[in-house]
C-alpha cells in the first residue's frame, strides 16, 4: 500500500493525510488554506490583455462552487469563491454554459458569465467548434467510465473534508491525482492557449514563508531515510480517458486524479486564432499584424511582466522551495517532449503520492533541470507550429538554481579518529620550535633563590671555616710556566725592567683579576720593575691606583711613587693601541696626575713601547686583547707580552698562546694558584678563596649534571609518552 | 651619493693611514700618526657626547609630562656630585679613587655574582627548552671544563697519562676558537675594506 | 666616624643590596643601579675631561704657537662638530667628524687584522708541522697528529661560518655544497666544544667576582663580631 512520508520527521502516514500524524505539520507544502490569490490590481495586465479590463463583473461566477459539486456534492463558502480569479470564473461558466450541469450544481447566473459568452457571435471560432459538439463527454458524464480504482480513490469517503484541506481550485496541479491534496496553481491558462503542458504549475502555487524555511531545513538525514524505504507498489495503471475538449482538462484534473489527455492539434493558421488574442495589439498600436508575421511584442511585454515583478505569482516564485521548482520542470520537459514526439495518446504519468513523498531526493540532484530545445516547434495554442518561438514559459517558469554544494565534509567516525589524532601529532610538532611560555615566574624564582642560596651558604661556609681540603694544583698550564720563567729573567737582570702594564678589565671582573694580578704585580715589584701603567676602560686608571696600593703594602720596599706612573686612560679602543704602537710619547704624553710622563725618571729615554721590557697585559675580555696582539705586538718585536687575562677570556686567546703571539699567560683563579704554586708564595690571595672557589665549581658542575640529567629524562619520557 | 664630503674624508683618512701603516716612512708615517691622533681626540669627544646623550634621555624622562621616571632624578643628581667633585678634586684625589673601588666595583662586582647564580640556573634548565646533539656537546664540553677549571684534576698529577689527557682535552678549544678568531678577523677585513672603498657609510646617518 | 670605614661600608651596603637580587628584584636595586650610573657617567666625564679634552685639544689650543696650531685646530674643530649629534636636526654636522673616526678605525683595523690575526694565526696553524725542533720519537708523532687535529678543526670551523649556497640553473638552492656542508658539520662540534669552554670560563669568573664579594662582606663582618 502506497503510504506518504513525511518530510519532516519521516513518519508514515496513509495515502490520504495531509497533515502528519507524528509531527502534525502539513505534508504537502502546496496546501496551504491560507494562501491567498494574488491581488486583483495585480492581475490587470491579464485583462487588458484580454480587452475585459472594463468588464470587471463579468468573471464572478462560483467556480469553486461549481468544481466542489462535481466532486463532493459539497458547496464552497463564499469566501472560496472570491479566490477564483475572474478569468477561470468567466472560462468555467462558458465551460458550463456548453456542457450540462449536473442537477446538484447551482446554476451559473447568467448576470455572472462574461458578456462574450452570452453572445454567440462574438465567440471565437474554436470555441464555436467545442459548443457545436466536436468535444468529449464532460466529466459528470465520463464518470461513469472511470475505472474501480479511482473512483474509490476520488470517492467521497476517503477525501479529506472540506474542512481539512480549503480546495482551493486554483492551486490543484492537473496531473496531481486528488489523493495527493495537490491544488491547481493560479495559472494564466489563456496566454499560451490551452496547453496546460506549456504551462509551468509550479510557479503558481502559493507558498508562505513558513512552508518554505520547512522545506529548507530538511534534515539530510531524511533523504537517506527516505531512500532507504522499500520501493512502493506501483499504482495500478490509469485506464486511458476519453478525448477531451481542450477546456475539459480544468475540471478533470480538479476533480479526477485520471491524468488528462492532451490532444495533439494541428499547427493552426493565424486565422485560426481567436481574435481577443490580438486584441491588445489593435489597442496599443491600431495595427494588426500580418497573420505570417506575428507581432509578438505584445507577447514578449507580457513574458517581461510576467518575469518582472508584476507578477504577482512571480513574487510567489521566490518563495518556492527549489525541489519544487525543479519537480514541476521535469514533469513540463516530459510533457514537452512526449509532444513533439507527435505521441496524442499517451497520458501524463500519474505521481503517486509516495512519489511526490520523495521529491527531496530529488532536489538534492541539481540535474534535473529540465533541457529545453531552442528549435523546438510550438505544439499547441495560438502560436502552435511556430519554430523558434522564445520559450515564454521557460523563461518564466523554469528556474533551475545553481547547485548548491555542502561546505560540510562528510566524514566516518572513524576518519575523525584518525584526523584528530593527526591533528594532535601536528599540534604537538608545531610546539617544538617554540617552547611554550613560562605560566609563572615562581618556580624560576625558587629555582633560582635555590641555588643561589645554597651556592652562596657553601662559600660562605668555605671562606669562613676554610678548611683546606682543596688541594693546590701540581699540574701547572705550560703558557703559566712560560710566564713564570719571562717574569723571573727579567727581574732576575741586573738592570731593573720597566714594563707597559695594560689594564684593561671592568670593575665587574676586578676581584677576579686584581686576586691574580696582585700575585704578578708583586712580582715584579719585587724585582723593583719599573710600571708604566695605561687603560682602555674608563675605570682602569682607578684600578691601577688601587693595584699597585693592595700589592705595594706586601712590598715595603719597592717605592711606588718612583717606579710606577700611571698614564690613564686611552679612549678608541684599538685606534688608541695603534697611536701608542706608533709613538707612545704623543698617544698618553701625561700621567693621571698631570705630569710629563715621558719626561719622568722612570720612562726618561723611552719613545716606542719597543723600548719596554714586557708588555703585561691584564684583560678580562676578548676583543681589546685581539687589538693589543694586532696592534701593539707587531711594533714590539720580540718583547714578551704576557697576559693575565680573566677565566672568561682565556679560551679565545688559548689560539694566540697555541701561535706564540702571546709568550705566556695565566688565566683565572686556577692559572694563579698555579702561578702561586709555581713562586711558592705562602700568603698568596689566590690560596685563601681555592677553597670556596673548588667547591663552587664543583657545586655548579653538579647542579647542571643533575639538572641536565633530569630534564633529559624527562624529555626522553615526554618524546616516547608522545610516540 | 650621499654625503659626499664625509664619504671623501673617511676614505682619504683611511687610505692615508692605511698607507702609512705598510709604508712606514714619512711623511706617509706622519700622516698617519697626525690621524691616528686626531681620531683618538674625537674618540673622547664621542664619549663626552654618550654621556650627555644619556643625561639628555634621563632629562626627558624627568621632565615628561606623562609616565615621569623619578629614578632617573637619582641618575642626575649622582651624575651632578660626582662630575663636579671630580671637576674640584681631579681623577687621580684618592676620593675619586673610592667612587670607583667602593662604589662601583662593589656594584659590579656584586652583579657579576648575581650573574653566577643566573648562569648556574640556566645552566641546570639547559635541556629544559632546548635539546639535540649540539646541546649535549655543549652540555658535556662545560661540565668537563668546569671540573678542569676547578683545579680538581690539577692537584692528581701522580695519575699516570692524566697530565696528557688535561692536555689534549684544553687543546680542542682551540681549533674552534681560532676558527672563529679568524672568522673575526676576515669579517674586520672586509668591513673595513668596505668603508675604505666607501661602499658602506655608517657615517652618513 | 674614619673616612675608610664610611667607604667600606657604603660598600659593604651596596653588595648587599645588590647581592638582594638573588631574592628577587626591589625597589633599592633599581635605585643602586640609577646612582650607579650616574656615578660612572660623572665619573667617566671627568675623566675624559682631564684625559681627553685637556691635554689633546684645550692645552695645545692654547699653548703651542701659531705655526703648529692648526693642526690642533682641526681636531677641535671636528671635536665640536661633533657634539652636533646630540641634535636631531644638525646632526649632519657632526658626520665629518664620524667619517674621519670611521675611516681612520678602518684603515686600523684592516692593518691590525692582517698582520695580528691573520698571519698570526695562520702560523700559528702550521707551526706543529715545523717538525725541526722535536726530540724523541713520540713526541713528533703527537706534536703532528695534534696539528693535523687542530689545522683540520680550524678549516671546518671556518666552513661552518661559510653561509653561501650552491646556485643551480642560475638559482639559489638554499643549500651549502657538499665539500662545504660535510666539513661544516665537523665544526659544528668543534664550536660546541669551544662555546662549553667559554661558558665555563664565564662561570669561573662570576664565581670568582661572587667568591670575592663574600670574602669582602666576611672581612667586614669579622672585626665587628670579634
Amino acid at each position: 500500500m502506497s503510504e506518504i512520508i513525511c518530510p519532516f520527521c519521516g513518519a508514515e502516514n496513509p495515502i490520504e493525510a495531509v497533515a502528519c500524524f507524528n509531527c502534525k505539520k502539513q505534508l504537502y507544502d502546496d496546501v496551504d488554506p491560507d494562501a491567498s490569490p494574488p491581488p486583483r490590481d495585480e492581475m490587470e495586465w491579464l485583462k487588458d490583455f484580454r480587452g475585459f479590463a472594463d468588464d470587471r463583473s463579468a468573471g464572478t461566477i462560483k467556480a469553486t462552487e461549481a468544481d466542489q459539486s462535481s466532486e463532493t456534492g459539497e458547496t464552497t463558502t463564499g469566501d472560496e469563491e472570491s479566490d477564483v480569479p475572474e478569468w477561470l470564473a468567466r472560462i468555467r461558466a462558458l465551460k458550463e454554459d456548453e456542457t450540462p450541469a449536473p442537477a446538484e450544481e447551482e446554476p451559473v447566473e447568467p448576470e455572472e458569465l462574461p458578456a462574450y459568452l452570452g453572445n454567440e457571435a462574438e465567440l471565437p471560432d474554436w470555441i464555436k467548434e467545442i459548443k457545436q459538439g466536436d468535444v468529449p463527454q464532460p466529466l459528470e458524464e465520463a464518470g461513469g467510465d472511470m475505472p474501480e480504482w479511482l473512483k474509490n480513490m476520488a470517492g467521497p469517503d476517503e477525501l479529506p473534508a472540506a474542512e481539512d484541506i480549503t480546495p482551493d481550485l486554483s492551486m490543484i496541479s492537473p496531473e496531481s491525482g486528488a489523493e495527493g491534496g495537490i491544488q491547481l496553481p493560479d495559472i494564466p491558462y489563456d496566454l499560451p492557449g490551452e496547453e496546460p503542458a506549456e504551462v509551468d504549475l509550479g510557479q503558481f502555487t502559493p507558498l508562505t514563508d513558513d512552508t518554505v524555511d520547512e522545506a529548507v531545513d530538511i534534515p539530510d538525514d531524511l533523504f537517506e531515510a527516505i531512500a532507504s524505504q522499500p520501493e512502493p507498489e506501483k499504482p495500478p495503471e490509469p485506464t486511458p480517458a476519453e478525448p477531451q475538449d481542450d477546456l475539459d482538462w480544468l475540471d478533470t484534473d480538479i476533480t479526477q486524479p485520471e491524468p488528462t489527455e492532451i490532444k495533439e492539434e494541428e499547427p493552426t493558421d493565424s486565422g485560426d486564432l481567436p481574435e481577443w488574442m490580438f486584441e491588445p495589439a489593435e489597442t496599443e498600436a491600431d495595427t494588426v499584424p500580418e497573420p505570417g508575421e506575428l507581432d509578438f511584442t505584445t507577447l514578449d511585454a507580457s513574458l517581461a511582466a510576467i518575469d518582472g515583478e508584476n507578477m504577482p505569482a512571480a513574487q510567489s516564485e521566490a518563495a518556492l522551495p527549489d525541489w519544487l521548482l525543479e519537480d514541476e520542470a521535469e514533469n513540463f520537459a516530459n510533457q514537452a517532449e512526449f509532444q513533439s514526439e507527435g505521441a496524442p495518446n499517451l497520458e501524463v504519468g500519474e505521481m503517486p503520492g509516495w512519489l511526490h513523498a520523495m521529491r527531496p531526493l530529488e532536489a538534492a540532484a541539481p540535474e534535473l533541470a529540465s533541457p529545453m530545445d531552442e528549435n523546438r516547434v510550438e505544439p499547441t495554442g495560438p502560436l502552435a507550429g511556430y519554430q523558434g518561438l522564445l520559450p515564454g514559459e521557460g523563461v518564466v517558469t523554469q528556474y533551475s538554481r545553481p547547485p548548491v554544494y555542502s561546505a560540510r565534509m562528510q566524514v566516518t567516525d572513524k576518519q575523525r579518529i584518525y584526523a584528530t589524532l593527526f591533528e594532535t601529532l601536528i599540534v604537538d610538532e608545531t610546539r617544538v620550535g617554540a617552547p611554550p611560555a613560562e605560566k609563572s615566574t615562581t618556580p624560576q624564582l625558587v629555582l633560582r633563590m635555590s641555588v643561589g642560596l645554597v651556592l652562596i651558604g657553601v662559600i660562605l661556609m668555605a671562606l669562613i671555616f676554610n678548611p683546606g681540603l682543596a688541594a693546590s694544583p701540581t699540574l701547572v698550564p705550560p703558557e703559566s710556566v712560560v710566564f713564570y720563567d719571562t717574569l723571573q729573567n727579567l727581574t732576575a737582570a741586573a738592570t731593573p725592567p720597566r714594563v707597559l702594564v695594560g689594564l684593561d678589565y671592568e670593575p665587574s671582573l676586578s676581584g677576579e683579576l686584581s686576586t691574580i694580578a696582585a700575585s704578578v704585580v708583586e712580582d715584579w715589584m719585587a724585582g723593583n720593575s719599573g710600571l708604566a701603567f695605561v687603560s682602555l676602560n674608563l675605570s682602569g686608571p682607578a684600578l691601577a691606583d688601587d693595584l699597585v696600593n693592595k700589592a705595594g703594602a706586601r712590598v715595603p720596599a719597592y717605592l711606588a711613587a718612583e717606579r710606577v706612573i700611571n698614564l690613564g686612560y686611552l679612549p678608541g679602543g684599538a685606534t688608541a693601541l695603534a697611536a701608542l704602537a706608533a709613538d707612545p710619547t704623543r698617544a698618553a704624553p701625561a700621567s693621571v696626575d698631570g705630569i710629563q710622563a715621558w719626561n719622568s725618571l722612570l720612562l726618561q729615554g723611552m719613545v716606542a713601547v719597543s723600548d719596554f721590557d714586557a708588555i703585561v697585559l691584564l684583560t678580562d675580555n676578548t676583543e681589546n686583547t685581539r687589538a693589543w696582539i694586532e696592534q701593539v705586538k707587531p711594533a714590539v718585536g720580540s718583547t714578551p707580552l704576557l697576559v693575565v687575562s680573566s677565566a672568561q677570556a682565556a679560551p679565545a686567546l688559548q689560539p694566540y698562546v697555541q701561535s706564540g703571539q702571546i709568550t705566556g699567560m695565566i688565566s683565572g683563579f686556577t692559572g694563579g694558584a698555579a702561578y702561586e704554586q709555581l713562586t711558592q708564595a705562602q700568603n698568596g690571595s689566590i690560596r685563601s678563596y681555592w677553597d670556596a672557589y673548588q667547591a663552587g665549581m664543583l657545586l655548579i658542575a653538579a647542579f647542571m649534571l643533575l639538572g641536565s640529567l633530569g630534564f633529559g629524562i624527562m624529555n626522553i619520557f615526554r618524546r616516547t609518552k608522545k610516540a | 651619493m650621499r654625503a659626499p664630503l664625509s664619504t671623501a674624508i673617511a676614505i682619504a683618512a683611511g687610505g692615508l693611514t692605511l698607507i702609512g701603516l705598510l709604508i712606514p716612512a714619512d711623511p706617509l708615517l706622519s700622516i698617519r700618526i697626525r690621524l691616528v691622533e686626531w681620531a683618538v681626540a674625537l674618540a673622547g669627544v664621542a664619549g663626552l657626547v654618550a654621556i650627555l646623550h644619556l643625561l639628555s634621555v634621563h632629562w626627558r624622562k624627568l621632565t615628561a609630562r606623562r609616565n615621569k621616571n623619578f629614578n632617573s632624578a637619582f641618575l642626575l643628581i649622582a651624575f651632578i656630585i660626582t662630575f663636579i667633585t671630580g671637576i674640584l678634586l681631579k681623577p687621580s684625589h684618592p676620593t675619586m679613587q673610592k667612587i670607583v673601588t667602593h662604589i662601583q666595583v662593589p656594584i659590579e662586582a656584586s652583579l657579576m655574582g648575581v650573574l653566577a647564580i643566573s648562569l648556574t640556573v640556566a645552566a641546570i634548565r639547559l635541556f629544559q627548552r632546548r635539546g639535540g646533539w649540539m646541546s649535549v656537546l655543549f652540555a658535556i664540553s662545560a661540565l668537563v671544563f668546569l671540573v678542569i677549571g676547578s683545579g680538581f684534576l690539577s692537584a692528581s698529577a701522580n695519575i699516570p697519562v692524566l697530565k696528557d689527557v688535561l692536555a689534549a682535552v684544553n687543546a680542542l678549544p682551540i681549533a674552534g676558537a681560532r676558527g672563529i678568531l679568524l672568522g673575526v678577523a676576515l669579517g674586520s677585513l672586509t668591513t673595513g675594506l668596505r668603508v675604505l672603498l666607501g661602499s658602506d657609510r655608517p657615517y652618513s646617518g | 666616624m674614619a673616612p675608610d670605614l664610611l667607604w667600606t661600608l657604603i660598600a659593604f651596603f651596596l653588595t648587599i643590596l645588590v647581592l638582594s637580587y638573588v631574592l628577587g628584584d626591589n625597589a633599592l636595586f633599581r635605585f643602586i643601579m640609577m646612582v650607579f650610573v650616574g656615578i660612572s657617567a660623572g665619573y667617566a666625564a671627568v675623566l675624559i675631561y682631564y684625559q681627553v679634552l685637556l691635554p689633546r685639544l684645550i692645552i695645545p689650543l692654547m699653548t703651542v704657537p701659531a705655526p703648529g696650531k692648526a693642526v690642533f685646530i682641526i681636531p677641535a674643530v671636528l671635536g665640536i662638530l661633533l657634539l652636533f649629534k646630540l641634535s636631531p636636526r644638525l646632526s649632519a654636522l657632526g658626520n665629518p667628524s664620524m667619517a674621519l673616526l670611521t675611516g681612520v678605525g678602518a684603515a686600523v683595523a684592516v692593518g691590525g687584522a692582517v698582520t695580528g690575526t691573520l698571519f698570526g694565526q695562520i702560523s700559528g696553524a702550521i707551526s706543529p708541522f715545523d717538525l725541526a725542533g722535536v726530540q724523541g720519537g713520540g713526541s713528533w708523532i703527537t706534536q703532528l697528529l695534534g696539528g693535523i687535529v687542530l689545522l683540520g678543526g680550524t678549516v671546518c670551523s671556518l666552513a661552518y661560518f661559510h653561509f653561501g649556497a650552491r646556485k643551480k640553473d642560475d638559482e639559489n638552492t638554499g643549500s651549502q655544497p657538499v665539500l662545504i656542508q660535510i666539513p661544516a658539520r665537523i665544526g659544528q662540534v668543534f664550536i660546541a666544544i669551544t662555546l662549553g669552554a667559554l661558558f665555563a670560563g664565564v662561570l669561573s669568573a662570576a664565581l670568582a667576582a661572587l667568591i670575592e664579594r663574600l670574602a669582602f662582606l666576611i672581612n667586614v663582618i669579622k672585626p665587628l663580631i670579634s
